[in-house]
């Protein structure tokens, strides 16, 4: 099992939320916006810690970071991908989150070839919850020219218009099999 | 109608239906085992194992064939107006809506036991959404309303709850609407020219999910299927649906359910398997049994048995006109001009269910697919409308001979020709047969038919 960690040093807002993995094509950061990243012993785990502040509205992207040989070789491979949302904040009103790989510039339409999943949170619940996205091999597939990822998470109401507001979460975790 | 109440009314309030389950009383929980799992089931049908193959043309283990024969669920495209199960249908639900709605077996009772367990449920029971509580509390949930629902209609056969099949068909079923429809609810915020996307609703991706803590979650984790498709439709109905606490007033709250359903049930049939943990399988909750009339327990791991099986989806099913022998290449139309089947590109990109496929018992097979006609034995996978393939090799001797399974091909290029200009002519399928390298002869082997998985 490979698993990246993203972790938000504070509590992320999905807005729109470039997260970078990989160093030759790492994106822009976002004006206000630091982050420092770290491949744990193993160089299966990879951290990438933001420091966005709660609340952030806009682009929030991270520091990039190399994907280990190991881990994009097994990432190559994998025929299904899981990505962990953790801490996420349940909304005022139902809120989808749409992820895209490897495409910075990714607005809400899933038409883009970089879409890869999505998830939503209804307006009740618990006040935290740990989500997951099915990939399937869209991370495989974003790989497969290429050796550096990035996630955009990009958040939108029912009617799939971008939620200025967002929706906080503390981290992402990316889970290759 | 009983069904329109303000969302803060409880007309079957909470504490009658905890005093009736017993939750409230001293001692808490009824130890009782559940009476779903002790009704003998009807006689089992045949039932054909289902297995897959992985993205290296590896077959995954044969899961042992199960007897899942007692509830056979439809697609609700099936229930057209003027059939019988639509008319039993609503039927039912008027009569359990002109219940009290103190009785357990009316509309606003039924409904409300989502209310309680979705949001604070009392003690010991723990919130059945955003963890592996979700599917199998759902499962019993959708079991015991069933029951009451036929009972409404004198346990009529014919009557079983339809599932809504999103994945394509994404309109909210037109049998839905209408002022005097008892399976109408006037809160959505849909019509029914409103269309989900599709993207959202793949399940393809969920299916590959090998393990049940991503797919159906864990203590601490929602899965996938929950805070996916599931919660996605919730919210595109919007209204009732989308909220906890008003989700199971509208009728295709039932039909949605049973969908999320149906994706375990194939989650389970290619052979992924659910929490052996006793904390999972030993988690009971209450529910009505109008069949005992009374209150009973079931726990998650009888619930994730009961005897529910679902028929195939209306309009995946590729027609072949009968057994079709591949000793050659055979072609079929998998979707008309301008057919619907519309999925990510990358995400899920489909698979093919070759239904009822002979295991050979003489030589292997190799069989090459591709999204075209006229494709032969000499066409290369390289060919640009190579979508998959797949072995089959004879049975272990040891094993002895094996009967037709269900095969499951990843068609990994597929969603990108779906999402194509070409997507407006037909798509035809045609399966290549030919002899494994180092292999003179070629296994002999037939299929019954196929179908089309987004």
């Amino acid at each position: 099992m490979t698993v990246l960690t993203i972790l938000s040093g504070a509590p992320a807002a999905v807005v729109a939320l470039t997260l970078g993995l990989g160093c030759a094509a790492a994106p822009r950061p976002a004006a206000g916006a630091q982050a420092s990243c770290a491949a744990e012993a193993d160089g299966m785990r990879i951290a990438l810690e933001s420091a966005a502040p709660a609340g952030t509205r806009g682009t929030v992207r991270t520091a990039a970071c190399r994907l280990p040989e190991a881990a994009l070789a097994r990432a190559r491979a994998a025929s299904s991908a899981v990505l962990r949302v953790e801490g996420v904040r349940t909304p005022a009103s139902p809120v989808s989150v749409l992820v895209f790989l490897n495409d910075p510039q990714a607005d809400a339409s899933t038409r883009r070839p970089s879409y890869a999943g999505s998830f939503t949170l209804l307006a009740e619940g618990p006040a935290k919850i740990n989500a997951q996205v099915a990939l399937g091999a869209a991370v495989a597939h974003a790989l497969r020219e290429r050796g550096d990822l990035s996630v955009t998470l990009v958040a939108v109401d029912r009617e799939d218009r971008p939620v200025a507001a967002g929706l906080a979460f503390d981290r992402l975790v990316l889970d290759l099999r | 109608m009983s069904n329109e109440h303000a969302p803060n009314e409880a007309p079957a309030s909470r504490r009658q239906f905890l005093a009736r389950t017993g939750a409230l009383a001293a001692g808490g929980l009824v130890a009782a085992r559940s009476a779903a799992v002790a009704q003998p089931p009807q006689a089992p049908a045949p039932v054909i194992p289902e297995v897959a193959v992985d993205e290296s043309g590896r077959v995954r283990p044969l899961r042992p064939a199960q007897q899942l024969a007692a509830v056979t669920r439809y697609d609700v495209a099936t229930f057209t107006e003027g059939s019988a199960q639509l008319t039993l249908l609503r039927q039912a639900v008027q009569t359990m809506r002109n219940r009290a709605d103190s009785d357990p077996t009316s509309w606003m009772y039924q409904a409300n036991i989502h209310n309680i367990f979705c949001n604070t449920p009392p003690a010991p029971y723990g919130v059945v959404h955003y963890s592996w509580r979700f599917l199998a509390w759902h499962r019993a949930y959708l079991w015991y309303f069933e029951k009451v629902l036929q009972d409404a209609v004198g346990n009529d056969p014919r009557l079983t709850l339809p599932y809504w099949n999103w994945t394509t068909e994404l309109n909210l079923p037109a049998t839905y609407f209408g002022a005097s429809n008892p399976l109408n609810d006037p809160t959505r915020q849909v019509t029914p020219t409103s269309k989900l996307d599709p993207r959202r609703t793949a399940i393809s991706g969920l299916l590959a999910l090998p393990t049940f803590t991503q797919f159906g979650g864990s203590a601490s984790d929602a899965g996938a299927l929950e805070t996916g498709p599931h919660n996605y439709v919730h919210s595109w109905v919007c209204g009732d649906m989308c909220r906890f606490s008003t989700a199971a007033r509208d009728p295709i709250f039932w039909a949605h359910h049973a969908n999320v359903d149906r994706v375990w049930y194939l989650w389970n049939q290619e052979g992924n398997t659910n929490p052996t943990d006793t904390a999972w399988t030993g988690q009971t909750y209450p529910f009505y049994d109008v069949t005992q009339k009374k209150n009973v327990t079931i726990s998650f791991g009888d619930a994730a048995q009961l005897p529910v099986t679902y028929a195939p989806p209306v309009g995946t099913t590729i027609s072949t006109g009968g057994r079709k022998r591949l000793n050659a290449p055979v072609t079929v139309q998998a979707l008309p001009a301008g057919g619907e089947l519309d999925v990510a590109p990358a995400a899920s990109a489909g698979s093919l269910r070759v239904v009822a496929i002979d295991v050979p018992q003489d030589a292997p097979i190799s069989v090459n697919v591709f999204a075209r006609s006229g494709a032969t034995a000499q066409t290369p996978t390289s060919d640009p409308s190579f979508v998959g393939a797949f072995t089959l090799i004879p049975t272990d001797g040891g094993h002895g001979a094996h009967g037709p399974v269900n095969l499951h091909v990843p068609l990994a290029r597929l969603a990108p020709r779906l999402l194509s200009a070409e997507a407006r002519t037909p798509l035809n399928l045609t399966l290549v047969p030919t002899a494994t390298p180092g292999n003179s002869r070629m296994g002999t082997v037939s299929f019954e038919r196929l179908e089309l998985q987004p």
